[in-house]
Parts: C-alpha cells; structure tokens; sequence
C-alpha cells in the first residue's frame, strides 16, 4: 500500500515536468530563425523506482517508479555531418574567393572587346602599315607614336591592376590572420567558460552552439580540424600544429618576405602555417602563383614586343636619314609590362640614341642604302623597314608564339582558370547546401514538431491536473468520510 | 528525412539564388547581345575571338593601304598617259621635219613646237601627288627631273639629269602580296639607257632625246633628223610599256581589294557566330528563367506560410 500523498506527488511530478518541457519548447520557438541555434529536448526519465518506499514488498504486486524525472536538456545534432558541414565550407569559401577574385582579372582585362589590349597591340601594328604606306607623312608618324603610347600605357595599367590585386590580397591575408586570432581566442573563452558550468544547463548548450558557429566560421577562413568535446579535449590545429587546445590559444601572426608578401606563420616560433584550404590558401594562392604568373605572362608580351621592334627599328633610317636606335626604352633592370615605354632620351643625352618620344621624324621607316647592291634606297618615301616591322605582327618570337598569340593565350588562361574557378564555386556551393539542408534537417527547429509536441505538452499537463484534481476529490471524500 | 524551419529556407534561397543568378545571366546575354561577355563564358571561343578580331584588323588596315596606294598609282598612270601622248606629238613633229624641204625660216615653228613640248615633258616628270613626287622614286621630296648643272655630264650633251632615286615604294595588299606603287623616273624618262634597259641600246633618255631631235632641226640636215626617229620610237615603246606595268598593278589593286571586301565580310560573320547569341534562342531562354524565377517565388512565399503555428489552434 503506497503512502497517502504518493499519488499527488507523482501528479506534480507530470506537472513539473511538462511545464519544463514546454519551456524548453519556448525556447526552440523562440530561436526558430537562428542558423546557428540547434533545437534541445528535456531529456524525461521515470522516476527512480523507491526501495525504501510503500511498494517494500514486492512479492504479489509490482513496483513502480515515483513519477517522472526531468533531467538534463540535451542538443540534437550529429557531429559527423558537422564534420562533412564543415569541410565543404571550407572548400566552398576556397573557390567562392577564387572566383571573385578571377572575375575581377578578367573584368580587367576586359576581353573581348572593342577596346581592350587585342585592340591597342592591333591598332599599334595597323599604325606600322600606315606609316609604312605614307613614311613621309607626319602625320601619320604621329599616329604611330600615339598608338605606340596608348598600347604602352595600357600594359602599365592592366599590369598595375594586377600589382593592385595582389596588394589586396596582402591587406586581406592580414584581416583574415587576425580574424582567425580572434575567433580562436573567443573560442579559448568560451571553452573556459563551458567548463566551469555544469554541462546540460541552458547557458551551457547556448556556449556550445556559440562554440559550434565560431569553428564553422573558422573553417570558411582556413582548413581546420576539430577534435574531442570536453573542456581540455577541445582541439582545433591548422596543418597538423594546435591552434586552440581548451584555454589555450596559439596565434598567427604575417612576415613579410622577400617579395613583400604577407606569409602566415606561428606567432611562437616564426614557424610558416600549413595552409590547404579555406579562403586564406586561396588567397595565398593567389597571390604566390596565380596573378604573379599572369604578369610574367604580360611581361613576356613586353619584352618581346620591345626587343623585336627595337631591333628592326634600329636596322632602319629615319626621316632625316639618320640610322634608326630604340622605338621602346630599354631598361638596363628589364623590361617590363608595368615599365614600358617609348624611348626618351637618357641623362646626358645619348646622340647616337637619341629620344622617339614627341620626335615622329625619328620612326626608321627606310632601309638604308645597301652597299652589297648598287640599288639606291631609303628616300623619305621609302617604307620598307615599317613593312618589315608592321610584318612581325605575324612572325613567331623566340617563344614560338606571335606576340598577339601570346597575349591570347594570357586570355585563355585567365579565362579557363575563371572558368574552373566558377565551374568549382558552384559545385562546392550545392554540396555545401546540400550539408547544410542535411544539418539543418537534424538540428534546425520545425515548427509543425514543436506545435505537434506544445498540443502534446499541453495535453498531458491537463492530464497531470486532472488526476491531481481526482486525486484531492478522493482525499476529501476520505478526509469527509462521517465515521 | 526532418523537415525543420532553417532547412526550408535554406533551400528555398538555394532554389531562388540559383534561379536569380540564372535569370540575370539570360537578361545580361540578350541584352548585350554578346554571347561571350568575358573569357571564361567560352574559352576556346574567346582566343577564336580575339585573333579573328586581330585578322579583321589586320584585313581592314591592308584595305586602308589600297585606298592610300590607289590614288597614287592612278595619277602615275594619268601621268603616263599624258607623257605617251607628248611623245606621240614629237614623233610626229620628228616625221614632219623629216620630210620638210628646209627653205627660208622653216625651222623656226618646228623648234618652237619642241621647245613647248619640251616643256611640257619637265611637268609631267615633276607631277606632283598631294606632297610627292610620283616619279623620283623613294625620294618623294625631290623634283625628280632637273636642269643639268654640269660639268658633268655636259650640259651641252645632257640637259637634264634625274634627281630622284630608283627606289620603289611598295605597300602591301594581301597579307602575302605587296605592290610597287610608283615607277622611278630613270626608268620611264630612260635615264638609266644603257644596254640593261628595256628602252634598248643606243637610246638616249627622253630630254636628250628632244635637245637632239632640235639641234638636228636646227641643222637642217634630213638624214640626221631621221636618225632620231629610231631613240624616239624606243622610248615611245618603253613609257608603253610602263603604262602596261602600271595597268596591271591597278587591276592587281582592285584584285586585291575585292578578296580582302571578301575576307573581311567572312572574317565578321565567323566573328559574329562566334560572340553574338543567337537572339530567338536568347528570348526564349530569358522568358524561361522569367518563368524558374517567378515559380520558385511562388512556391517560397506559399510554402513558408505553411506550418502548424498559422492554424488557430486555440483550445476548446
């Protein structure tokens, strides 16, 4: 026989329980709208079977529990698909960066078009047969000259958008190193904070979803990998070296290197960072091989142009009859796309040498007298050696390729690597959504569930009430009872 | 599978993203009319691009060197015209006084007429184009023909000497044919005579030509005037043979104009087949991402408001 107020206990014991449930029910409703938020559940047990109760012996008749326990909230969600989660946005953020950044080449280059470099290296050639047709024209001779300066100014540009970019790319990896300090070192609070709580308290689960949004954040900037769960056990490592382990936190710092380029290193040892994936690899990426490589390819455009009119232009004669000397200057340190320009004249003044630039008279349109023949040549009106130059338009340089053909094949390159970069954005992007569906799916908060289960709270609490209502009208009819 | 607030949104931005991404893709396309907005919409297609566009410059400029060249070679050929006709003149006038009993003052008229025409030859060889002369060669700023100011050669034997160079200015038609735009004056005056030239051997340049023809007027002398009938008939043939020369070069030219109208015409389809859309096709698929677009709002707006919470659950 159980104790008199038994009942009425285990009543109260429902009550309680749905109530609590129903807040944390609240509470999922409330944070519906949060991606980062992972719904929880009043983890309800049945009361604890009382050995020392009414029910001591048990011979006849069963035991049972004393109501219900209402114990610990738990989180719903599985780490394994935050796992997947988390490497696809790393490779997501990777190639989104690539592809903005690689559209942001090709905007600059601005291909194909009515006004891009193809057309200022064309009209620059055009301009050779024009003075090649009329070499006693001045006109026409300043016509070369300005086309010859517009294509060389546009190399300076395209080449210093490029220099630019990567000047961003630097001033970036910077933000994102000390980005990825403060997330770690918010991570390292927050670990000591989940540790000095009792796990599977509200404060707790929202620290741990907190936790949770940093490291995906975490790894949208650079591939991390995450293991263990406790206080201690929490490890986050970049390459194979900690980033965070509990409360500790080991910070990035950038050097400067040779190039003038930020490098990612350890702030402890000095020591380069690992880096295989995230936006910070696409960024270094970037930055060391692809856009460097691009402005080689341009340089090459440069210096070949430079050496191969140079070198004809100097065989020629000019409108005075003098010996032709250099159409582009030719720096001592190189040539390059960022440093082209037309000849001018050095300090002192070179005589033999002497400045293109603002001097169209000096374009060695003819070919001198040739002493091997007894041909008189090169009159004013003689274009032979602008034929010959106006001609290497089509003549393969050292490098196999015509100059036009080879800023074509800068074209295609950036184009094709834009074009991966795209193809890759958004297949990452739908693997990416795909995960996030299937996290959300498990963690998300459905409202039709939550509605279903706030009927089902609200049912059983009424439930509860009643049987504490009989059981009162059951005590009053004893405690009433005339004897 | 769990179907839960976040993920319903979640896919319903990925279903509108994509399909809005799309859509500006289509409207970007057919309202450029550019298939190829930038590299990488068409890699290959993009180099094809770019070099049939260099081509069509190419094929443009070599035009252009047509138009300039042509004026040039046109008037030669008017010169020439002109210079076979005064030689015409003089081989009549060398006829006539062949055949003239020389009584009294008849001379007089003959050199008269020589001197005129003589005249008239110094012009044409100095026959300016805009600021060129056609027939020095490349030394387009000399007049190629002038008085000969001795010693040598005698100016008693040679009254003119030719000034200008043999140089031929050449311009280039076809990306593998290049023309000679003008024919040096020692050429067509045959002041380069000698055994080498087409003129032939034992004639003497025109201007000496006309200085002997008056001497042997002057003297009288019939047989010595009938010598020259032989150099005047040479040099008559050359300037027709250099007008056969200049005839060809301009039906060359226009030869060369016609492929490269033709060229230039194909060279700007292929690139219109290259990077234009093709516009039905761009309409159509506009209006089909229209349509994406608008159903995939639809069914987010729709399915978002669905849910146990929008039902009055309110207790009875």
């Amino acid at each position: 026989m159980s104790g008199t107020f038994f009942g009425i206990n285990v009543a109260e014991s429902g009550l309680a329980a749905q109530r609590r449930a129903m807040d944390v029910l609240g509470y999922n409703i409330a944070n519906a709208n949060d991606p980062t938020y992972k719904r929880q559940r009043l983890v309800l047990t049945e009361g604890q079977f009382l050995a020392q109760s009414q029910e001591a012996n048990p011979i006849g008749s069963s035991a049972f529990g004393s109501g219900v326990n209402s114990g610990d909230i738990e989180r719903i969600r599985d780490p394994l698909i935050e796992n997947r989660l988390r490497q696809a946005m790393t490779a997501s953020a990777n190639w989104n960066y690539r592809q903005s950044a690689m559209s942001e080449l090709e905007s600059t280059i601005g291909e194909p078009s009515d006004t891009g470099l193809q057309n200022d290296l064309d009209n620059f050639w055009s301009s050779w047969q024009k003075v090649a047709t009329q070499p006693d024209s001045m006109p026409t001779r300043s016509g070369l000259l300005q086309d010859a300066d517009a294509l060389c100014q546009r190399l300076n540009y395209v080449s210093r958008q490029m220099s630019d970019m990567v000047g961003d790319l630097n001033l970036t990896a910077v933000d994102r190193v000390s980005k990825i300090n403060q997330m770690a070192g918010e991570i390292g609070l927050l670990n000591n904070q989940i540790g000095s709580l009792t796990s599977g308290a509200v404060p707790v689960n929202d620290l741990l979803n907190r936790r949770d949004a940093l490291v995906q954040e975490l790894s949208k900037v650079v591939d991390i990998t995450q293991h263990g769960d406790s206080q201690e056990g929490f490890v986050i490592s970049i390459g194979g070296t900690v980033l965070v382990q509990g409360t500790k936190v080991n910070k990035l710092k950038t050097v400067v290197d040779a190039n003038g380029n930020q490098q990612v290193g350890w702030e402890r040892d000095g020591a380069s960072v690992q880096i295989n994936g995230g936006e910070l690899q696409a960024i270094t990426t970037l930055r060391d091989q692809t856009i460097p490589g691009y402005i080689n390819q341009l340089d090459q455009v440069a210096q070949h142009l430079v050496t191969t009119v140079n070198e004809q232009n100097r065989r020629g004669i000019d409108l005075n009859g003098n010996a032709g000397g250099d159409f582009f200057q030719n720096f001592p340190t190189g040539v390059t796309a960022a440093n082209i320009t037309l000849h001018y004249d050095s300090n002192p003044p070179d005589v033999s040498n002497p400045a293109i630039v603002d001097h169209p008279e000096r374009i060695a349109a003819s070919i001198p007298d040739n002493p091997a023949t007894t041909v008189v040549e090169g009159g004013i009106g003689d274009g032979s050696n602008a034929v010959l130059i106006a001609q290497l338009k089509d003549a393969p340089t050292t490098t196999g390729y015509t100059i036009n053909e080879m800023y074509r094949n800068l074209v295609g390159d950036i184009g094709g690597t834009s074009a991966t970069a795209t193809t890759q954005a958004k297949a990452n992007q739908l693997s990416l959504d795909q995960f996030t569906t299937q996290q959300q799916s498990i963690s998300g908060v459905s409202l039709d569930e939550e509605m279903t289960n706030m009927i089902k709270f609200q049912q059983a609490y009424n439930a509860a009430a009643k049987v504490l209502g009989v059981m009162n009208d059951m005590l009053n009819t004893l405690v009433n009872t005339n004897m | 599978m769990r179907t839960t607030l976040s993920q319903q949104i979640q896919s319903s931005l990925m279903f509108t993203d994509v399909a809005s991404q799309k859509l500006t893709d289509a409207q970007n396309h057919a309202a450029s009319g550019k298939r190829i907005l930038k590299p990488s919409d068409d890699v290959p297609g993009t180099s094809r691009d770019l070099s049939l566009r260099s081509s069509i410059n190419s094929v443009n400029q070599l035009a252009d060197n047509v138009t300039v060249s042509k004026p040039t070679v046109d008037a030669t050929e008017s010169s020439l015209n002109d210079l076979a006709q005064v030689i015409g003149n003089i081989q009549l006038l060398a006829n006539k006084a062949a055949n003239t009993d020389y009584t009294g003052n008849a001379t007089e008229s003959y050199v008269t007429q020589l001197d005129g025409l003589m005249g008239q030859l110094v012009d044409i060889a100095n026959t300016k184009f805009g600021d060129q002369y056609i027939f020095s060669g490349t030394a387009t700023s000399t007049p190629p023909v002038q008085a000969n100011p001795g010693p040598v050669p005698d100016p008693a034997v040679q009254p003119y000497i030719y000034a200008g160079n043999n140089g031929v200015r050449t311009t280039q038609v076809l990306s593998w044919v290049s023309l000679p735009v003008n024919i040096p004056g020692d050429k067509v005056f045959n002041f380069d005579s000698g055994a080498g030239h087409p003129a032939g051997a034992g004639t003497t340049d025109i201007f000496t030509m006309v200085k002997n023809l008056r001497d042997a007027i002057n003297s009288k002398d019939v047989t010595s005037i009938s010598a020259q009938l032989t150099n005047i008939g040479k040099n008559y043939d050359n300037v027709l043979t250099c007008q056969a020369q200049i005839g060809s070069w301009q039906g060359r030219m226009d030869g060369a104009q016609a492929v490269l109208s033709d060229t230039g015409d194909r060279l700007k389809q292929m690139l219109s087949d290259t990077e234009d859309i093709d516009l039905p096709q761009a309409v159509v698929d506009l209006k089909t991402q229209e349509n994406v677009y608008q159903t995939a709002l639809t069914i987010t707006s729709r399915m978002l408001n669905l849910s146990l919470a929008s039902i009055n659950l309110t207790q009875n």
